[in-house]
């Protein structure tokens, strides 16, 4: 196997007899990205399927939706040690760094058949100021108008005075369970969480759950937040949805209890004095 | 409850640049021009429709 951080990318063509092979992986950690935030989670792929009408790879057990025609490519890290984290594969779509990416992790994952899946459907290895090339020909230029930008410098700057952190902070100490789904044109990811803790860096704000699931903020492009409560499969739930400045939703929070709407409404009007003065 | 930090939706009257109004303007326009299109062509099939139902 090649030597440390070497990349691969898979032959477009073969795409689809791909995914339906990485159920074999067993345990994989799967992380989805938009342009709000990103979730990641432990599981099987399994079972896994593609929807040939609408060309989507589904796995309804995991809550995972990819649309392999907005698949711009698949890349495949490889350190070649065993024990070292980040082998994986990258589901590359336009907009990056919006896109999923599937490790494999030593401990859990099956590493042979890893190894084996590169051997197979992989290339030879790519050079990395190639692949960044390659990436940068699908990453948009910054759609945030100035008052826009300026904002979202601010909540990048202080995401701790951001109403999201001070609900969350309240469902962590209540452990409430968070029912979240990522959305995009590209992918699809529901993950259940009870949040433990909250982790500031770098203007992310992180959700870590008690069983390995995390949910990524990133607060310079979360613009809004819309509150509402829902009906789902006939219950009432409080709902947070997470929009950026084009006004697109890329992540939902749901919780089983109705009445929370009024205690994050509070929280935001709050924030919104703050804001003011 | 909707929320966002952006001052400009807060503090005041939002203020759209004027290009972008043009193109706002254009697309609504496309957009009344497309529902009518569509209405016309409902009306069509469903004249044709009781001329051929018996």
């Amino acid at each position: 196997m090649p030597g440390r951080g070497t990349f691969f990318a898979l032959d477009k063509q073969r795409l689809p007899e791909f995914v339906e092979r990485l159920p074999e992986l067993g345990v994989v950690y799967v992380q989805a990205r938009t342009d709000c935030g990103g979730a990641g989670k432990l599981c099987e792929l399994t079972p896994v399927y593609i929807d040939y009408e609408s060309h989507t790879l589904c796995s309804p057990a995991v809550g995972l939706m990819v649309s392999l025609d907005e698949c711009k490519g698949v890349n495949a890290t490889s350190n070649g040690e065993a024990g070292s984290a980040m082998c994986g594969f990258d589901f590359e779509f336009e907009s990056r760094p919006c896109g999923l990416s599937i490790y494999a992790l030593p401990l859990v994952s099956d590493m042979d058949c890893y190894t084996s899946l590169i051997d197979q459907f992989f290339g030879r290895p790519l050079d990395r100021e190639d692949l960044d090339e390659w990436r940068e020909g699908y990453s948009p230029a910054n759609y945030h108008c100035d008052n826009c930008e300026k904002a979202g410098l601010y909540r990048a700057k202080y995401p701790e005075r951001h109403p999201v952190c001070e609900i969350f902070q309240g469902l962590i100490e209540n452990q409430t369970r968070v029912f979240s789904r990522l959305m995009s044109a590209h992918s699809d990811l529901s993950i259940s969480l009870q949040p433990e803790n909250i982790v500031i860096d770098s203007g992310i704000v992180s959700v870590i759950g008690n069983d390995s699931s995390v949910l990524a903020l990133h607060m310079h492009n979360l613009h809004a937040l819309v509150i509402k409560r829902k009906t789902v499969d006939g219950s009432d739930v409080s709902a947070i949805g997470i929009y950026n400045s084009l006004g697109t939703k890329g992540l939902e929070f749901l919780v089983e209890d109705p009445a929370l709407v009024e205690g994050w409404s509070h929280i935001c009007e709050l924030a919104k004095t703050r804001d003011l003065s | 409850m909707t929320y966002s930090n952006n001052d400009s939706r807060m503090n005041g009257k939002l203020v759209v640049p004027e290009d972008r109004l043009k193109l706002i303007r254009q697309l609504e326009k496309e957009m009344v021009e497309e529902r009518i299109r569509r209405r016309k062509e409902k009306r069509r099939i469903a004249n044709r429709a009781a001329k051929v139902s018996p």
